[in-house]
């Protein structure tokens, strides 16, 4: 079994995250999660992404409010 | 056969007393403001969101409950996982949940805009009334339970607006957008007029907006809807919504009766005058705690019949019921009350359930304390 590149791991980790967002993983996509991922990238790409949300839901209330014209 | 007969009888007059009670009604009301209607419409389309997604859920779970039966030699399918239907369990929820915020959204941002009003109206709650406040027509008022308390006390058949009724109506004018401010002089109420869909929290220290816009003249009724104390269901709210022309006249005729309440003060009362007003302000303003037979609702508020205050010095009596007791639940009646009825109410404290001073207090007695003459001239 050939080890994946560095991209292709932290694209796995970051559909884990997602997945993690959703609530949602196979069974399949956990074990190889916790096989071939680091505790810390998991740590560091669910911090990103908690504040890509944040951000994201801000910027929809703005646009809401703008659309409301207050 | 008897029986048989008598079942689908007692299910009409069942029918029948629940058609009665006409005003009974479930669900909420429309009201008579634009908002009140959308806010209505958005808890219909909500309604029967859940009763669309009910049918599905239950529909499903009851038909392979059914076709699945045990007698029909049904096998449990064992399988650990399907990351494809928990998928669609999560993101179909979660679109119908967006699809919702959508018209929610555009009412709250609604709700919240109070921009452009007409007319300022700050209400202030008090334990256990309203003040109304009109901020231009400088209007000042207090709002009080007229329910008798011989209903609230089932010695007489209560009446048709019970606990809803009060002395002066909230009059504000139709199809001009009004603005509440609002506060609490004591602790957190709530202004709720479910007609016009208001309910706001009013709390001490802090200044909440609302705001309405009133279609049709009416009498909309409306209760504190935060637990506030012992009278908690004692202080409703009554707007009366007139048309404009209606207002204006009602605001001159409030002038008019303040500048009244004004030449009361300064003429002279007898001792007759005093109690028999005094009574009145007795029972609206007071009864609520001291009772109507003085008697008080010990420890916490205790009796006026034969107490020290009401048979002792009258400036001490005075000064208690125009500025309040501090730590305790006697409230400051100076800004409530004209001094006329401050002083008849006085009177009327030290004459009435066998306090026989004898003495009256003239309203002018009384407007000197509140002009801060102080009582060292004054003396018993």
């Amino acid at each position: 079994m050939s080890s994946p590149t560095i991209l292709r791991r932290w694209w796995n980790t970051l559909l884990g995250v997602l997945a993690g967002f959703l609530g949602v993983q196979s069974e399949a996509r956990r074990e190889r999660d916790f096989k071939e991922g680091r505790a810390l990238h998991f740590v560091v790409v669910g911090v990103l992404m908690a504040a890509v949300f944040v951000i994201f839901v801000i910027l929809l209330v703005r646009w809401a409010l703008q659309l409301a014209g207050a | 056969m008897g029986m048989i007969r008598i079942i689908p009888l007692s299910c009409a007059l069942i029918l029948l007393s629940a058609s009665a009670q006409a005003e009974w009604t479930l669900n909420l009301t429309p009201g008579v403001t634009e908002v009140s209607r959308s806010v209505y419409d958005l808890h219909m389309t909500i309604f029967w969101i859940c009763v669309a997604i009910g049918c599905v859920v239950f529909g499903v779970m009851f038909w392979s409950i059914f076709h699945h039966r045990k007698s029909r030699g049904a096998k449990a399918h064992h399988f650990h996982e399907h990351t494809a239907v928990e998928v669609m369990w999560t993101l179909i929820p979660l679109g119908i949940l967006v699809a919702m915020a959508v018209p929610a959204t555009a009412t709250l941002v609604d709700m919240y805009d109070p921009r452009d009003a007409k007319l300022d109206v700050q209400v202030t709650g008090y334990q256990w009334k309203w003040r109304y406040q009109y901020l231009d027509q400088e209007l000042d008022f207090f709002s009080n339970l007229t329910t008798p308390r011989e209903q609230i006390s089932n010695t007489e058949n209560k009446g048709e607006h019970y606990l809803l009724e009060v002395d002066r109506h909230l009059v504000l004018p139709t199809d001009t957008k009004i603005r509440f401010l609002l506060t609490a002089n004591d602790v957190i109420h709530s202004w709720w007029v479910p007609a016009l869909a208001v309910k706001k929290d009013a709390i001490p220290g802090f200044i909440n907006e609302a705001w309405t816009q009133i279609d049709e003249p009416g009498l909309y009724r409306g209760q504190c809807a935060e637990l506030c104390g012992k009278d908690h269901g004692f202080m409703p709210i009554v707007v009366e919504a007139v048309p404009p022309d209606q207002f204006e006249q009602w605001v001159a005729g409030m002038k008019a009766e303040k500048q009244a309440q004004q030449q009361a003060s300064e003429r002279t009362w007898t001792l007759d005058e005093l109690m028999a007003q005094g009574e009145q302000v007795y029972l609206s303003s007071c009864a609520a705690c001291h009772q109507a037979n003085g008697a008080g609702l010990p420890p916490a508020f205790p009796a006026l019949k034969g107490s020290a205050i009401a048979v002792g010095d009258v400036q001490a009596h005075i000064d208690i019921v125009l500025h309040g007791k501090p730590g305790t639940a006697m409230q400051a009646f100076a800004e409530q009350l004209s001094p006329a009825e401050l002083a008849a109410v006085i009177t009327y404290e030290r004459n009435a359930w066998g306090n026989s001073t004898g003495e009256a207090v003239s309203p002018a007695q009384v407007s000197r304390v509140l002009a801060g003459e102080g009582a060292a001239e004054e003396g018993m």
